[in-house]
């Protein structure tokens, strides 16, 4: 997607956005000692929110329609080296995290994220070397449970037993 | 006379020593590519709670301190800037390293960051307390003014044009629609989630915006092949250097850089938005367009570095300038340091001048001590933190996050918090794909109910209308400002796209 394209779209969604809010103020509860309310100032975001998303989408239309007609070769942009896999595999974890930390506890489920998220990182492959895996595995437990034990000793902030507990 | 007050109440050995460790700290993430200053802040924070207010906010201003400082050590070594503050400084710092001066470029670095720094934060000590005895007087219509002044000013500076910044900002502003309603107590745009009744916390949201976002960027850009790496620790032992490695005639040389670049970076980091990551490419541009042979600039001289390690340090007072006089944080790390005095339920801004005024002293006196201690630490640990920029990155950011997860559910203990951290994070990588500033979002997120508040309380003492807000001078003068603002904004951006236009019918 070129980055006027990517305007464009931003656009499209704040001006959804917009919209949502102003339907929303609608259910706000509203008290009768209040003149301007608690609808008044989301509505006026909403309307300023409106207003520079269609400039936002103009703006960049005009510069798209340039853009066809110079035709420029914008097919034969370099693509980087990117990789989805660990990309989607990264949020996954990181969602996934939250939702179970309660029943797996901080220093199982950490350890087990950082080891993994740092194979994420690393180039492709160096999983398959015994020594990489040695020192992640190293690396994850005792800085977690460090961790674990800095908060919840020294600083006494409670973390989720979870399993351990 | 407070200042001395200032002093002793920071003179306990508790407090000297967190602000020793907060410094050094802030200088290991600051040398380590890819971890700001802010980073640094993120992971420190859960660290604060259990501490009183003047140790928890002491430390965390000395982990700033020292984080802004600290991206000289890798802008020398390795050429690549530690923070976005320090990116001015590998111009020159690195071509001085590659000579075998990596120990002048780096003592010359941590003189000035130190000069820079203490100038803003002697300004701060004398300007601080005069504008909040002004704000003090400020009522809902002027406090009103000087925040649109403030977000607009936030959405304009920040990279990217004008209505993305506003739109960003806006976005923000929404955000905090979130939760209960401060003025009439009921709860809006919860979507029925209970967990949202409070609406977003600050601590989550920001991390998750700059650092969660961040990981999820790495992965994505994970290389194929390993990179070289190359040997720093030769490079700090190459030629043993007397003092900073500069002499009394070439400090006199540079006292007129010096004094441009603090001023330079003092105003910068006054104005919302943009600090230290702007105001060390400003004051580099500054001073090499007034040298008299700026031809020797990127080459290897000490006036680039100069320029910037005074600037971006200088930028720090600025900030901590509007941040504990107004309530208004400048960009992300400042609004960790907001974070941190909501933790111990304290509002910066003028009140705290007059109601906390021995808190206030004490932070100065604490920013003070932060950066002579930051000239010592830095100075004599260079080679100890030169070791640090070996740890390889990959490693380091799952640490950064598996500490974010505590920081973000430690500040309520709720693992909804952990949820809306990831979340954030999304948004964030989403944001910067499609080119939005995040600054303005975050001040927008932070400003938006004060302004939502002094708007309505305006509007309730004027019955509706608009027009005794525009009686207040003071008002109107920040109103004029916004104006300007965003006139200048659209002017500077029309210039561009012509110079654009020209330069595609040249080519």
């Amino acid at each position: 997607m070129s980055s006027t394209r990517k305007n464009i779209f931003s656009g499209i969604f704040f001006l959804l956005f917009a919209a949502f809010i102003y339907i929303e103020s609608n259910f706000i509860n509203l008290s009768k000692a209040d003149p301007i309310g608690p609808q008044f100032f989301p509505r006026v975001i909403a309307i300023v929110m409106a207003i520079l998303a269609v400039v936002q989408i103009v703006k960049n239309w005009v510069v798209l329609k340039k853009e066809k007609v110079q035709q420029t070769d914008e097919k034969a942009e370099t693509k980087k080296s990117s990789s989805k896999m660990a990309f989607w595999l990264t949020v996954a974890m990181l969602i996934v995290y939250p939702l179970v930390i309660q029943y797996v506890g901080f220093i199982i489920l950490t350890s087990v994220y950082l080891f993994c998220q740092i194979f994420l990182l690393l180039p492709e492959g160096s999983i398959r070397s015994k020594k990489n895996v040695i020192k992640a595995a190293i690396i994850s437990v005792v800085f977690t449970v460090c961790v674990y034990f800095l908060f919840t000793k020294m600083f006494l902030i409670f973390l989720p037993s979870g399993l351990l507990g | 006379m407070q200042l001395i007050s200032g002093f002793i109440s920071i003179f306990h050995p508790l407090t000297l020593a967190l602000i020793v460790g907060g410094v050094i700290a802030g200088i290991i993430f600051g040398a380590i590519p890819g971890i700001s200053a802010f980073t640094a802040l993120a992971i420190m924070m859960p660290l604060t709670f259990a501490m009183d207010p003047i140790n928890g906010i002491s430390f965390l201003i000395a982990v700033y301190v020292g984080g802004v400082s600290g991206g000289l050590i890798s802008a020398i070594l390795l050429g690549i800037p530690g923070t976005p503050s320090s990116i001015a400084t590998c111009f020159d710092g690195y071509p001085m390293a590659q000579k075998g001066e990596a120990k002048k470029a780096m003592g010359i670095g941590v003189l000035y960051s130190f000069l820079g720094g203490t100038f803003s934060a002697i300004v701060l000590v004398f300007l601080g307390p005069l504008i909040a005895m002004v704000a003090l007087q400020f009522s809902p219509y002027e406090y009103f003014a000087v925040i649109l002044f403030a977000l607009t000013t936030v959405s304009s500076l920040a990279e990217g044009d004008l209505v993305r910044g506003l739109l960003s900002c806006l976005l923000g502003v929404s955000l905090a629609f979130v939760g209960m309603d401060k003025l009439s107590a009921y709860t809006r745009f919860t979507m029925g989630i209970n967990d949202l009744g409070n609406g977003f916390s600050l601590v989550p949201l920001l991390i998750g915006v700059f650092a969660v976002s961040q990981i999820m960027g790495a992965a994505k850009n994970r290389c194929k092949e390993k990179e070289k790496q190359e040997n720093v620790q030769e490079k700090v032992e190459q030629r043993k250097v007397k003092g900073f490695g500069i002499s009394m005639r070439e400090f006199i040389d540079e006292g007129y850089n010096a004094i441009s670049s603090a001023l330079i970076g003092l105003v910068i980091g006054i104005l919302p938005g943009i600090g230290g990551n702007v105001s060390n490419l400003v004051s580099y541009a500054y001073v090499k367009k007034h040298s008299k042979h700026p031809e020797k600039f990127g080459t290897g001289i000490m006036s680039g570095i100069v320029a910037s390690e005074t600037s971006n340090n200088a930028a720090v007072g600025g900030a901590l300038i509007i941040l504990l006089t107004l309530g208004i944080p400048g960009d992300n790390a400042t609004s960790m340091i907001l974070a941190g005095f909501q933790l111990h339920g304290l509002a910066p801004g003028p009140l705290l001048f007059s109601t906390g005024s021995a808190l206030i002293y004490g932070i100065f006196a604490a920013f003070i001590l932060a950066n002579v201690v930051m000239l010592i630490t830095e100075f004599y640990g260079l080679p100890i933190f030169a070791k640090v920029l070996s740890i390889r990155t990959e490693i380091l950011m799952p640490m950064v996050i598996a500490a974010c997860f505590v920081g973000s559910f430690s500040s309520n203990s709720r693992i909804f918090d952990i949820l809306v951290m990831v979340i954030f994070g999304f948004i964030g990588y989403i944001m910067k794909k499609f080119k939005l500033p995040l600054a303005p979002m975050v001040v927008g997120f932070i400003l938006a109910p004060l302004l939502e508040e002094n708007l309505r309380r305006s509007l309730m003492r004027t019955g509706g209308s608009i027009m005794p807000i525009l009686a207040s001078p003071l008002a109107d003068v920040f109103l004029i400002l916004t104006v300007v603002m965003v006139v200048l904004a659209i002017r500077g951006e029309i210039k561009d796209s012509k110079k654009k236009d020209t330069a595609e019918a040249t080519a």
